[in-house]
């Protein structure tokens, strides 16, 4: 008996709670905020799930069940060689936006004293200012009749334009770098002004030479901002379809570039939704091995 | 000179470089701007205003331009709503999935452009909601919302509730507690936020690619004109945008180093 009395209490209690919440409209921002993320974001989201089973006829996705977007997927090579590809590539650029960005952040941090907001300011605005302006720069420069070609053509250094400098695969990696890498840049910043200085100056005062001094006490202490500067590059690389689709060329085909596809003219959706489920478990892989390095909240804020 | 500062001037010319590799595009594509010559690509000829004048004269360049002008207001309003309510709830008040609610309202930032592009796509699709500015408002306002609750959010933390507790024991009503305590002391995070925000959708391409309709913004514009013509006209209007986004997101610093340093100063005289 005693049992069932303090079995009643708490229900009672919520009860009691959810009626002056009712009451009180305490819960409706809250309720409000869940409704607008609801519908606009986790429904959406679900809804890929749930498409990536329906069967496509005559051009449509239609209510079903099905297994043939993933078979499709897993069955034909040519898309595994394209995941590959996708997270080699992806891989590939972060890893250069790291190696470009850990000295920059390290002198930003330690060296520069008096115009430490200007040169912080000058990183971030790449980040305010047009993506797709700052790609088209980029093609402006590296064309067949680009600035680099004809400094080099009358410089006399080459005779043709080079034809790799655009739509190729070099020049999607080198657009990755170019959009990229200031944000590994910040991150990798962000641990390194949180370094001791005292810290350093005790390695040097033991007799430490600057390479002994980087390899054992500043690099490892700066680890955690060296992973989450490449994991929180890999992941935009990673979905990026402006710079495959722009600048790749012929072999700029990677995940995201067939997921597109998918939902143009060949209204593939079901298939479609199999890539987007692929590349949304992937980030979710990225964004949690981020998490164990970093406060992903504070870092972007 | 001593091998210690060899090391940092030859740091200070690599920034220099990597700094030359960010912005050396934009700066050729502003200069070629004022270029006379026929293409994109030709040499320097001579000054001219031309290719801004033309970029006025272009109807739907324009038409563009206003859309997003009026998405990015619109996306910024709602995202200010939602992201300093979120804010409130998730400093003030203590729940169960609290960390769940903060990685919800975080998540269109993780999330890659392209895919949540496409399940909006499918979304409005099914539910048979006609795309339009707003399904792209709507969208963008979601996407920002991040942006906002971080800084808020940010700002709350710090606030000393003494101030609103001290305003409450003189008499004051809870609405003007918020009038006339919260809401100032959070104005300059707010602005900063929502600079930021409206910089945000006036630039976002990917996400207004999927949910637009017949009506297109100035990305989306420029999108098309770069896959199917380069012109010098695009030239004159890369360096608008440019310049508008360097204006608002200067102003944004420049009204963050203010309240910083206020806020350092009252601290002080405390």
């Amino acid at each position: 008996m005693t049992m069932g009395v303090t079995e009643q209490i708490p229900k009672v209690a919520t009860r009691a709670k959810l009626r002056k919440a009712v009451l009180t409209g305490d819960n409706i921002p809250l309720g409000f905020i869940l409704l607008c993320f609801a519908l606009l974001l986790v429904v959406p989201l679900l809804l890929i799930f749930v498409i990536s089973f329906w069967p496509t006829l005559e051009h449509r996705a239609v209510p079903g069940f099905t297994l043939s977007n993933y078979g499709k997927l897993f069955g034909t090579s040519m898309y595994v060689r394209i995941l590959f590809k996708t997270l080699w590539l992806s891989a590939l650029s972060s890893i250069i936006c790291v190696l470009i960005g850990y000295p920059f952040a390290y002198f930003v941090a330690k060296k520069v004293t008096k115009y430490k907001f200007l040169v912080l300011c000058l990183i971030i605005i790449p980040f305010w200012t047009s993506f797709l302006i700052r790609v088209y720069a980029g093609m402006i420069i590296l064309g067949r009749t680009g600035l680099v070609n004809s400094a080099l053509l009358n410089l006399g250094i080459i005779k043709e334009p080079l034809e790799f400098l655009l739509y190729t695969t070099f020049s999607m990696v080198l657009g990755f770098i170019y959009i990229y890498a200031p944000f590994s840049i910040l991150t990798i910043y962000s641990t390194i002004i949180g370094i001791d200085d005292r810290i350093l100056d005790a390695a040097f005062d033991l007799g430490a030479n600057w390479w002994q001094r980087l390899r054992y006490v500043t690099l490892p202490l700066s680890l955690p901002g060296v992973v989450a500067g490449f994991l929180l590059v890999f992941m935009p690389i990673m979905g990026d379809y402006v710079i495959p689709l722009l600048i790749g060329g012929p072999e700029g085909t990677v995940l995201t570039t067939l997921m597109i596809t998918q939902f143009g003219f060949s209204s593939q959706w079901g298939f479609g939704s199999v890539l987007a489920l692929l590349l949304m478990i992937l980030t979710a892989i990225v964004v949690w091995l981020a998490g164990r390095y970093v406060n992903l909240g504070r870092l972007f804020g | 000179m001593s091998s210690a500062s060899f090391r940092k001037k030859l740091l200070a010319v690599y920034v220099a470089l990597v700094f030359a590799f960010i912005y050396g595009p934009i700066l050729v594509v502003l200069v070629l701007s004022f270029n006379e010559g026929k293409n994109t690509s030709s040499p320097w000829t001579g000054f001219t205003l031309n290719w801004f004048q033309a970029v006025f004269r272009d109807r739907p360049m324009v038409e563009a331009g206003f859309n997003s002008l009026y998405v990015g207001t619109g996306a910024t309003i709602v995202a200010l709503l939602l992201g300093v309510i979120a804010s409130f709830i998730f400093i003030r008040r203590q729940f169960r999935a609290k960390s769940a609610f903060s990685l919800m309202i975080i998540a269109p930032f993780l999330i890659p452009g392209s895919l949540y592009g496409i399940s909006l796509l499918m979304f409005f699709a099914q539910i048979g909601f006609d795309r339009s500015l707003v399904t792209i408002a709507l969208s963008h306002a979601i996407l920002i919302t991040p942006l906002v609750f971080l800084l808020v959010s940010a700002r709350l933390a710090t606030f000393d509730r003494d101030l609103e507790q001290a305003a409450q024991d003189l008499g004051a009503s809870r609405l003007a507690v918020m009038r006339y305590v919260t809401l100032p002391i959070l104005t300059p995070t707010i602005i900063i936020a929502a600079l930021l925000a409206f910089t945000w959708s006036f630039d976002e391409f990917i996400i207004a690619f999927f949910t637009a309709g017949s009506s297109n913004t100035l990305p989306l514009a420029i999108w098309s004109q770069l896959k199917y013509s380069l012109s010098n006209r695009l030239n004159a209007l890369a360096s608008l945008i440019f310049i508008f986004s360097f204006i608002t997101a200067m102003a944004g610093a420049f009204v963050f180093s203010i309240s910083s340093k206020k806020k350092r100063r009252v601290e002080e005289e405390i």
